[in-house]
């Protein structure tokens, strides 16, 4: 089959893999039909999340029709058309019964290289390097899918691919978010990053009750698309964003912060520079200047929620943290706790997240949509690849 | 022409060949220190204990760990260290371990099954090149969170006194295989299969060509 893989630092490349086989008997293979990009990838692709592999088939993000079950897979139908959470859960161990799912204690092959720096391994994950898991990824023309009946959620009639794609990552990634805010009717709520995440957070928020979602990015475009999904925009290279929101907040600051940009975000001024030239040097692996914003900007005993993707990070204001009594609150999307309810806000209209597809292409063009989707350009948001 | 050629200049060659090479003049050397060297479980060993805890009740447990088919499912895997269990009696099984430079240490292992709180014990066979013993016990978990199993599992280090040098690197190497081990354990008791890359497709085998 035709496959996505990495072979090196920035090195993509289109190719002919081996295709993907039932394996343990609670699986199921999955015909890609569509499989989109996602900003996380850009640290894998550039080096900054370690033990990706030469060769590795790259995606997280898809949705598709089954075409092969395991022997033991009793509720996914072969035809059935699914989207699949990017985390893989196994339902059976502590984590997964407890709506956990990121958590899961039985899907990662590779549990040894992620416990010496994180103490736990995290569930695994297609394509997204060995410590999480070392599963090929969608983009592909077909994938593996283990666990099946836990991870397989039966797309409604009605409700397009493109639609259910998002809600593979973006949405529940979004939707994770603003729930760890615990909005109240009225409250304001912040957001960091307009990418597919951000947009969908910024969504989220509002339909939980959030009275105002400030969004915070730099791409025009993506400004725009905030503002139609109704939250109010900042554009932090024409504004001082933190000195804005304490204004529009009446001096409080914003009762909840969501972080969606992760470790690769841009800004301005010396500690952005401090950070890209430390990064690029290999001496940290994080640019966390949104990070520390949203922690600053954020009110005495607000909620701080980080979805961005992270690993080690310089200058990290912990104290400011502890004195405004913050909590913060973060994880890898739980997917499979959402499912039910974010489609049904996309079959009853309320969300749509095929607005994030800007562009849509053959799987054989990926490596050019990743270069459009890094470099945003032409109003790149995502790129829905089509295999 | 593989990515693994293409990517691969003139200076990658000559390292790599120099790492064979090295690789073939060290290595039957360090064969002969290891082989048969092993000595005996005594206070010099390393030990190495690690916990996990498995949503099952205790004695559905102690019947998964009793079954001599267990050491193979749980040892023998195509993603971590190279460990073969092969069946040599209802109790027995010859471990080869496979280590840096191509090193083998074969072992042949003895089981002993035991009550519900401590359901394995196990040794290797004096004469094999890496001795050990372990034993496996259970301890029930609070509320919903089902069984603690912890191993405890002393390994003298291999090669005799030059072995003991590498008692560092060897606690840190037994003790991630003992950890992999019981993280497949969890998963076959709550899962009945164990996670894995097995036939996972990837460009390390792949062709350029449509």
């Amino acid at each position: 089959m035709r496959a996505l893989v990495w072979n090196g630092v920035n090195d993509l490349a289109v190719e002919t893999v081996p295709d993907a086989t039932i394996v343990n008997p609670h699986d199921i293979v999955l015909k890609v039909l569509r499989t989109t990009t996602c900003g996380s990838d850009l640290h894998v692709i550039s080096g900054y999340i370690p033990s990706a592999r030469q060769g590795d088939v790259l995606g997280h993000e898809f949705m598709g029709e089954v075409v092969e079950v395991g022997s033991e897979v009793t509720k996914t139908r072969k035809g059935a058309r699914v989207v699949v959470p990017s985390f893989i859960g196994c339902s059976k161990c502590w984590y997964c019964e407890h709506d956990l799912w990121s958590a899961c204690d039985n899907t990662n092959p590779n549990p040894e290289l992620q416990a010496p720096e994180m103490g736990y391994p995290t569930a695994g994950i297609y394509g997204y390097t060995h410590a999480f898991g070392g599963y090929a990824g969608s983009h592909a023309e077909y994938i593996r899918v283990p666990h099946a009946d836990a991870n397989c959620f039966t797309v409604p009639e009605g409700v397009t691919d493109e639609q259910a794609l998002y809600l593979s990552d973006a949405v529940p990634t979004g939707y994770m978010g603003a729930d760890f805010c615990d909005i109240a009717p009225g409250d304001t709520v912040a957001v960091w990053g307009c990418g597919g995440v951000g947009l969908m957070a910024q969504k989220s928020a509002l339909l939980m009750g959030a009275g105002r979602v400030i969004a915070i990015d730099r791409i025009p475009e993506r400004l725009a698309l905030a503002r139609s999904l109704g939250a109010e925009t900042l554009d932090y290279t024409q504004t001082d964003v933190l000195e804005e929101l304490k204004q529009t907040t009446g001096g409080r600051g914003p009762d909840a912060c969501i972080e969606a940009v992760g470790m690769e975000a841009h800004g301005t001024g010396p500690q952005y520079a401090y950070d890209k030239v430390k990064q690029a040097l290999r001496l940290e692996t994080d640019r966390g200047q949104a990070l520390r914003e949203a922690i600053i900007a954020c009110r005495k005993g607000g909620v701080l929620s980080v979805l961005g993707v992270y690993g080690l990070m310089d200058k990290f204001p912990m104290g400011v943290i502890m004195n405004k009594g913050l909590t913060v609150r973060s994880a890898q999307q739980h997917g499979q706790r959402y499912m039910p309810e974010m489609l049904e806000h996309v079959v009853e209209g309320r969300l749509d997240p095929s607005i994030l597809t800007t562009h849509r292409m053959p799987l054989e063009d990926a490596v050019r949509g990743y270069a459009l989707f890094k470099e945003k350009q032409d109003a790149c948001i995502r790129v829905a690849f089509v295999p | 022409m593989s990515p693994q050629e293409q990517d691969h200049g003139p200076v990658h060659g000559a390292l790599g060949k120099a790492e064979d090479g090295l690789r073939k003049a060290v290595a039957p050397v360090a064969q002969r220190l290891v082989s048969g060297r092993a000595g005996s479980v005594g206070d010099d060993a390393v030990l190495v204990r690690q916990a996990i805890t498995i949503g099952r009740d205790a004695e559905e447990l102690a019947q998964l760990l009793r079954s001599p088919e267990l050491a193979r499912q749980l040892l023998t895997t195509s993603d971590g260290p190279e460990i073969s269990v092969e069946p040599t009696g209802p109790d027995s099984a010859r471990w080869t371990v496979t280590g840096p430079l191509g090193l083998h240490l074969v072992s042949d292992v003895r089981r002993e099954s035991g009550p519900t709180e401590e359901p394995l014990r196990w040794h290797a066979e004096p004469g094999g090149d890496l001795a050990h013993e372990g034993v496996l016990r259970l301890k029930p978990a609070r509320e919903d969170w089902g069984t603690e199993l912890h191993a405890e599992i002393r390994v003298a280090p291999p090669a005799g006194p030059l072995g003991r040098l590498g008692r560092g690197p060897l606690q840190t190497a037994a003790g991630a295989v003992a950890m992999k081990a019981l993280r497949r354990c969890k998963s076959l008791a709550e899962t009945g299969e164990v996670p894995t890359l097995r036939d996972n497709p990837s460009g390390r085998t792949t062709t350029t060509e449509s």
